[in-house]
């Protein structure tokens, strides 16, 4: 199996399987590009990341890599080994999702700049699961946000959508 | 909007330790898909409060799929609210226009003529709208659904209005050409008399019709246009009241998914012609991969020798009618007689997974047929007279689950269903003679920590045996039988100790409750759950009515021990 190389913004490298990489749509969509430009080349490819961080790169990968792993197990399984899988791949996300708020925003952040959509959707469903359930100020304060709106603006909002509280 | 950034790890870490004005900045799609995730209300009330950018998301104007699926209630759009009614209305359909998945519930009589022109006229504009799901309908809200261009899936749940015939009114559906999914549950009394014609509906692919669960006479026939749906995969016509395997269905030799439960099918006893008999008609279905039919009074279809591909078969007996109600009492089968509960030709059922055989009461011995459904993984045979398994049980080495409940077992065969390697689940509940007295104590052993779940009255009886305790003592041993295996598997014991301490806790405050029993039950239970590693053990109580006071004591204290002994490891 062919691996390439991709590239933090720190100049950190981190070697990984096409086959994984290509999950990120965005490489894959680079590597074509390149691939197309170079022709059969043994070298391994560079891919330089500018937008991502080193631990967070390493973080997406590793969700890559496993999710990679996962869908050949999926493949290779008989279907009557679905649903234990299914409860295994959760398990794995569940723990994988345990991340500070701020990891979480620069994971979203590659995912959506990598353009990942297993993970952007993980991601996003992490975030909502720390805004359900809370008032306004809450979520501020866990994602330590300011408060941009003027009394104005609040009150607004808060008539224009008076009828959908009761 | 691309986030120019750029930071060592370094960076990255403190950055971690400090606010995070950036998440104001998270792209107006991010927080729209952020959004799609939370419920309606949420979405609406709390999230355009939170700051600026998530306000500019929230917007209706704003293109994304924040508003993809859409929950509301009719309650919504009544008129006696403050908000005036037309700023609602406006509010709901520009949403409305996003949306791609629409759950709507019409609970009682809400809507008005004018709202509910109002909405169908919406309706008619939510071009992206696929999924809907219409909740507490009655007949005259089936217009709502009608107009809606591009629908391909419809789902309406309980349909309500006494005794009627909803034929005509379903008829406003046949302009839906598009619809893959169609799934309608009534109740009520609510029955489908005249068919309504939806011949074009030639794109469906599954197709459900739950009938109410008290009415009894039968629908009325499905009419030929059901030859004309052939792209059904899938049919599901329950509680009919059908007697007769409806002729429409021979046309559909395409299914591969048939339910036709709570009908009251019935075969003569002198077998005729196959041909001839109603269940004939089941003989063109050769891709079936699913059927379910019930109630069937009678022999069974011959039929089903033709279906090699079947992987689930259902097929219950004669229900007792209203066993609930008081005076009922359970018919002696005739003494001698056994019917062939099975056509002999089903050993040919290679593909089969799943088989129930419940509620015939005349099934005495185990079909032989059976045991040669080597491929078997669930076998249920709830509700029959069976009282022992056969010699060749064994040979059924696939079965995961195998239910015996309300059965005349007097004792369980554990000898035989220990030579059962992939068993983990065992039901011999309600089988009103079972003694466990006579069980060896391996045996019992091998029940609590060999399978799952398990499902037997009075086992923690015996498990108890009130006043002399050896059932704890069995129970200590399956928990350092269950340990030891535990620590072989993970090397080093990794048992988390913090819910048991918090059981053990539990037990010391209890003291002398006077709901005792409950209180046992509760930590005997979790204690149980614990010791089998997440492994569910659900026993009946019911039978449990006191346990001696002592025994309570003596638990907590071998719950403290326990605890000790894992905080020490």
């Amino acid at each position: 199996m062919r691996n390439i190389v991709l590239r933090a913004n720190d100049g950190a490298d981190h070697v990984i399987s096409v086959a994984a990489a290509s999950l990120c749509k965005t490489v894959a969509s680079l590597l074509q590009d390149l691939e197309a430009s170079k022709g059969e080349d043994t070298d391994p490819l560079i891919v330089p990341l500018p937008n991502v961080c080193n631990c967070t790169l390493q973080k997406v990968l590793g969700f890559c890599e496993q999710q990679r792993a996962f869908d050949e197990l999926c493949t290779a399984s008989p279907a009557a080994q679905q649903a234990d899988l299914t409860r295994q791949i959760q398990a794995w996300q569940m723990e994988y999702m345990q991340v500070s708020t701020d990891e979480l925003y620069h994971l979203v952040m590659a995912a959506h700049y990598l353009n990942v959509p297993r993970l952007l959707d993980l991601c996003t469903d992490a975030m909502a699961e720390r805004i359900r359930g809370k008032s306004p100020a809450q979520v501020r304060e866990c994602f330590g946000l300011k408060p941009s709106l003027s009394p104005e603006e609040e009150e607004e909002i808060r008539r224009s959508n008076l009828w959908a509280l009761n | 909007m691309p986030l120019k950034r750029e930071r060592s790890s370094l960076q990255c870490l403190v950055s971690q330790l400090q606010d995070s004005p950036a998440l104001a900045a998270l792209p107006v799609e991010i927080v729209q898909q952020i959004g799609s995730h939370l419920d309606t209300k949420q979405r609406a009330c709390i999230l355009p409060l939170v700051c600026k950018s998530f306000r500019e998301a929230c917007e209706p104007q704003a293109v994304g799929n924040l508003w993809s699926h859409l929950a509301l209630s009719a309650r919504t759009l009544r008129t006696d609210a403050e908000q005036p009614y037309e700023e609602r209305l406006s509010w709901v359909s520009s949403r409305m226009k996003q949306a791609q998945t629409m759950e709507l519930t019409c609970s009682e009589s809400s809507l008005t003529d004018q709202t509910l022109q109002d909405l169908a006229e919406a309706f008619q504009a939510s071009h992206r709208l696929r999924q809907l799901m219409l909740r507490d309908v009655l007949p005259d809200m089936l217009c709502l659904a009608s107009g809606i261009p591009c629908l391909e899936e419809l789902s309406l749940a309980d349909i309500r209005s006494k005794d009627t015939d909803l034929g005509q009114p379903l008829q406003a559906l046949s302009r839906l050409a598009k619809l893959r999914r169609l799934s309608i549950s009534m109740s009520d009394g609510m029955f489908i008399g005249d068919w309504p014609d939806w011949s074009q509906l030639r794109n469906l692919d599954s197709m459900v019709l739950r009938g109410s669960q008290g009415y009894m006479f039968p629908w009325g026939a499905p009419p030929a246009w059901f030859a004309e749906l052939g792209k059904l995969r899938s049919l599901d016509i329950s509680y009919a009241g059908y007697k007769e395997v409806p002729a429409a269905i021979a046309c559909l030799t395409q299914l591969t998914c048939l339910r036709l439960e709570n009908n009251c099918f019935r075969t003569a006893a002198a077998q005729g012609q196959p041909a001839e008999n109603h269940a004939g008609r089941l003989l063109p279905l050769k891709y079936l991969r699913v059927l379910s039919l019930g109630s069937w009074v009678g022999p069974i279809p011959a039929a089903l020798r033709t279906m090699t591909l079947l992987e689930a078969l259902s097929i219950r007996g004669e229900l007792p009618y209203d066993a609930d109600e008081e005076g009922f009492q359970v018919e002696e089968p005739n003494a001698g007689e056994q019917k062939a509960v099975l056509p002999a030709q089903c050993n040919q059922l290679r593909a089969i997974r799943t088989l129930r055989l419940d509620c015939f009461s005349d099934m005495k011995i185990l079909p032989p047929q059976i045991l040669q459904l080597t491929s078997l993984q669930t076998l249920d045979l709830s509700n029959t007279g069976l009282s022992s398994l056969p010699e060749g049980f064994v040979a059924l080495k696939g079965l995961e689950e195998l239910l015996l409940g309300a059965c005349r077992f007097q004792s369980v065969p554990a000898d035989q269903l220990r030579q059962l390697p992939a068993l983990r689940k065992l039901d011999m509940s309600r089988n009103s003679d079972l003694e466990l007295q006579q069980l060896a104590m391996e045996d019992l052993m091998w029940l609590v920590t060999g399978l799952q779940s398990i499902y037997v009255d009075k086992l923690q009886n015996r498990a108890w045996s009130q006043g002399s305790l050896p059932g704890l003592a069995f129970l200590e041993e399956a928990a350092a039988a269950y340990q030891e295996r535990q620590e072989q598997r993970s090397g080093a014991s990794k048992l988390d100790n913090q819910p048991r301490q918090g059981s053990a806790q539990a037990a010391d405050s209890h003291g002398s409750a006077v709901e005792r029993d409950v209180e046992v039950r509760a930590i005997w239970e979790r204690d149980a759950w614990l010791r089998k590693g997440q492994r569910k053990v659900v026993m009946r109580m019911n039978t449990v009515k006191t346990v001696p006071v002592s025994l309570d004591v003596y638990l907590s204290n071998k719950l403290r021990a326990c605890a000790r002994k894992c905080a020490a490891c």
